[in-house]
């Protein structure tokens, strides 16, 4: 930084007002990524307020994080430098929710719960399911690309918005528009469980099934058995009785017992599955694979103690949460090696920043790196926004 | 590199046959189905991605444009080569190379023909979901490069929300993979960029598209009005009510007119309106979707709703849909098709700004569209041997273009903008959205040698280039 901490506060607050910057220790404290604390917590209130704290940083040539609700602030490289955070904490109005249209334009730092409450009213919702909605913002979400369980039938985050997953490396989103969704009639889950060969079957006959399941689940604690195999069907009434009917037949076909879980287990176990990506001191591993590799590669990678299996097998996406030790990261390259044999890849999702001291979180580098180091650098010359947490410590 | 060598260049590249001078070879590549025509240089056919690359890698050398031509049945002047140099015709491309249906894949090179992908899976219950009225005969290079919707874009999305990675050729001859075979790659979205890029950021060689499978059930009604309004009412009705059809189409009076005349299904011809209305699900899903729209078409005013007794009645239907642009010849020598788009709930008021639009330029226009998407296609008829008559055309075009901004919409819906809307697009973006694009293509294509003078704003006029009365070089066997 060209300036002091004090320096560039009082830059910031002759632009932006006293109340969008902040030096006080505690609010450094609470905005820490990796355990790296930045200097100084801006906080704009407006769209042309983020325009002028980014100008007046890179004038000062410090170094940017943009956070949202700070949910996923454990992805992506340690960052190289963190001098501000830029908080879109105060963006978090709605600009105009057109119901007639199924669309919704919001400020990017309104929290995706805040969002959810305000389109109940007219019966629809954005269909996203990042872990911890009511602290997750609009923005975050689409930054960090997070899907959830019900992408496959409702579309992935690119599919919602415009212009997505560049981990706040080459901008700041400010507004954003979103696709939305009627609230369905009726919900339900229906849970089987059986050995891991029996809920293999289980999926593939669901799967050559006309039923279309909103989410398919397969999960497990510790690697040991039961397994058991979630389906979330949603829509009007008879179609979701039709669903439970059919799946009990194809459970039992399949030696599995199944059960109709109740509101609130509903609750709680999708609440479990979306939050699962994020959860706090694990190391958690992403692994995306053509989703009928998903029961070889377990099979192959299920015998580590102390892990808990959580797969989306609609999308293709094992979770692995695992114990946070170094034993655990050391697991990176042969998981790595499993699923790009089967044209996949794998990350750290989320760890401790010590543990990811010295890894490469994103995997290999892709094939077409040199392009994404040009994007970067036409967006971002200085390299000043989220310094090295992104593929390739961009 | 003079003209001479570079032919030469070509011709070790691809063979001798695979290179086109002749006027009389290269006048099938002056246009593309938009009203621009320029006559190619040179035309070359590769038959592999080497091949692909070597002839990138001379055009680089040789400082001359590449631009890529899929089918050639773009609306928008995409595959027209405005600066000359060489068009690059994907055509030979044509194999679909794996189909994996327990992953719901397809690897398809680019000059394999829309509806063969469904065609290749539908035995087994499967289709691929991007469905243009041209499918029968457009590309899936070209749907990449543009973006391409269809009657079922409504339910399941444009082409990016059906492409998970694509192999391109970059200006430098690298030939490389952005996204895979499964989705959320590390980094950054560079297949979602690539998707909708006209062509300005490099040659896609191959492409992996998901497969959906075939729904249990599908119940398609037709709901006939005497009122434009009352019909579009029913549109924004039928969303608001929580139901996403799979299709929502639209045909008005004049519509109905052409395809009556031309190979009729049986529309009413003194309807104003006419819409498609297709559910697809379970069986349970279908019905009570259907019972429920039936009912708003009703509350609307429709004067009759019938719902397909069976597959062939159904097939009949969608006929009549997608037959209707060929059948604009039946009532006007020429057709020029628009494709703005406006929010759903602003559809009664733009068909009556387009009414205006047809009063106040004399020109009849006839419209057949995406209803459910807001996404419009008004074709307006005329002559091009009448004097001026193109002009004033383009204009009317114009206006519907401003009217869609006006209202909060887009200047394209799937058509792309290729030379067409190059004017317009400052109208839907300002000049900061346009730099942020500039510096994705400068990425990828530093010298602006990749369809050169398409999609951004550029001073010149499109005039000297647009569609002329048929000149057939003498001699010529067409």
């Amino acid at each position: 930084m060209k300036l002091t901490p004090d320096q560039l506060a009082q830059r910031l607050a002759a632009e932006l007002g006293l109340d969008a910057v902040s030096l006080d220790a505690d609010r450094l404290a609470t905005h820490k990524i990796d355990d790296k604390q930045p200097v100084l917590v801006c906080t704009p209130g407006t769209r042309d307020q983020v325009s002028a704290a980014l100008r007046l940083c890179a004038d000062a040539a410090a170094s940017v994080i943009p956070w949202g609700g700070g949910t996923a602030m454990a992805l992506g490289n340690p960052p190289r430098r963190v001098d501000v955070v830029l908080n879109t904490g105060r963006l978090n109005g709605v600009i105009e929710h057109d119901h007639a249209n199924l669309t919704v334009t919001v400020e990017s730092g309104i929290s995706l719960t805040a969002l959810q409450q305000r389109l109940a009213d007219q019966r629809q919702f954005g269909p996203f399911d990042p872990p911890f909605p009511e602290r997750s913002s609009v923005g975050g979400i689409v930054a960090a690309n997070l899907n959830g369980p019900r992408r496959g039938c409702y579309g992935s985050v690119r599919d919602l918005v415009i212009g997505i997953g560049s981990l706040g490396t080459l901008g700041i989103i400010t507004e954003l528009t979103l696709r939305l969704v009627p609230l369905p009639e009726s919900v339900s889950t229906v849970v089987a469980a059986g050995t891991f060969s029996q809920a293999e079957q289980f999926i593939r006959e669901l799967f050559r099934s006309r039923l279309l399941p909103t989410a398919v689940i397969l999960s497990n604690e510790r690697a040991h058995e039961p397994w058991s195999v979630a389906i979330r069907s949603e829509g009007f009434e008879e179609s979701v009785a039709r669903c439970r009917r059919d799946l009990d037949t194809l459970a039992v076909q399949a030696g599995m017992s199944a059960q109709l879980l109740s509101a609130g287990e509903h609750e709680e176990l999708w609440r479990a599955v979306r939050d699962f990506p994020l959860q706090d001191k694990r190391l958690i591993y992403r692994i995306t694979l053509p989703r009928a590799e998903i029961c070889d590669f377990l099979h192959r990678a299920q015998n580590w103690p102390d892990t808990e299996t959580t797969t989306d097998n609609v999308n293709g996406t094992i979770w692995l949460a695992c114990a946070p030790t170094k034993a655990s990261v050391q697991r990176f390259s042969d998981l790595a090696t499993l699923a790009r044999a089967r044209r996949g890849h794998a990350m750290i999702f989320a760890a401790p920043g010590d543990l990811k001291q010295g890894f490469e979180v994103w995997g290999d580098s892709p094939p077409a790196f040199s392009l994404m180091r040009d994007v970067k650098h036409q967006f971002d010359p200085r390299g000043l926004l989220n310094p090295g947490r992104f593929v390739g410590s961009l | 590199m003079n003209r001479e060598d570079l032919i030469g260049e070509l011709k070790n590249i691809v063979g001798d046959r695979f290179v086109l001078v002749e006027k009389e070879d290269v006048i099938v590549y002056e246009q593309d189905g938009s009203i621009f025509q320029v006559m190619p240089e040179i035309v070359v056919l590769p038959g592999d991605v080497e091949q692909v690359s070597a002839v990138v890698k001379l055009a680089k050398q040789a400082a001359v444009p590449i631009v890529p031509r899929g089918s050639g049945t773009g609306l928008a002047g995409g595959a027209v080569p405005a600066e000359g140099g060489i068009v690059l015709s994907l055509a030979r491309l044509n194999r679909i190379l794996k189909i994996d249906l327990e992953n719901r894949i397809a690897i398809v090179e680019p000059g394999v023909i829309n509806l063969d992908v469904t065609k290749a899976v539908a035995k087994d219950g499967f289709f691929y979901a991007p469905d243009p009225s041209s499918q029968a005969a457009c590309s899936i290079g070209g749907n990449v490069a543009n973006n391409s919707g269809g009657p079922h874009t409504l339910a399941y999305g444009v082409t990016t929300n059906h492409v998970l990675g694509v192999e391109a050729v970059l200006d430098d001859g690298v030939i490389v993979w952005l996204g895979g075979e499964v989705p959320d790659t590390p980094g950054y979205d560079l297949c979602g960029v690539f998707v909708g890029s006209e062509g300005t950021l490099g040659v896609v060689t191959k492409v992996a598209v998901k497969l959906m499978q075939t729904r249990e059930s599908v119940r398609t009604l037709l709901a006939i009005f005497d009122e434009m309004d009352n019909a579009t009412q029913t549109v924004v009705d039928i969303t608001a009510a929580g139901i996403i059809p799979a299709a929502l189409e639209m045909m008005d009076r004049t519509t109905i007119e052409a395809i009556e005349r031309g190979a009729p299904v049986g529309f009413p011809r003194d309807a104003e309106a006419v819409l498609i209305v297709e559910i697809e699900g379970l069986t349970e899903h279908t019905d009570r979707s259907a019972s429920l729209a039936r009912a708003i078409c009703q509350r609307n005013g429709a004067r009759e709703v019938k719902l397909a007794a069976d597959e062939a009645e159904r097939q009949r239907l969608w006929k009549g849909r997608k037959g209707a642009f060929g059948a604009m010849g039946t009532l006007a020598p020429n057709y020029y098709v628009q494709d703005g788009v406006v929010p759903r709930s602003k559809l009664p008021e733009m068909m009556r700004r387009i009414a205006a639009i047809s009063k106040q330029f004399n020109l009849r226009i006839a419209n057949v569209f995406h209803a459910g998407d807001g996404n419009l296609h008004p074709n307006i008829l005329f002559d091009m041997r009448a004097p001026g008559e193109l002009d004033r055309v383009i204009e009317a075009g114009a206006a519907t273009l401003r009217a869609c901004i006006e209202l909060g919409g887009s200047i394209t819906g799937e058509h792309g903008v290729g030379l067409e809307k190059k004017a317009y697009i400052g109208l839907l973006f300002n000049e900061a959205d346009l730099e942020a694009m500039a510096r994705v293509r400068r990425v990828f294509d530093p010298d602006n040698r990749f369809n050169p003078a398409k999609l951004f704003p550029t001073p010149a006029s499109c005039g000297e280039i647009r569609l002329q009365p048929a000149q057939i070089p003498a001699g010529l066997w067409i």
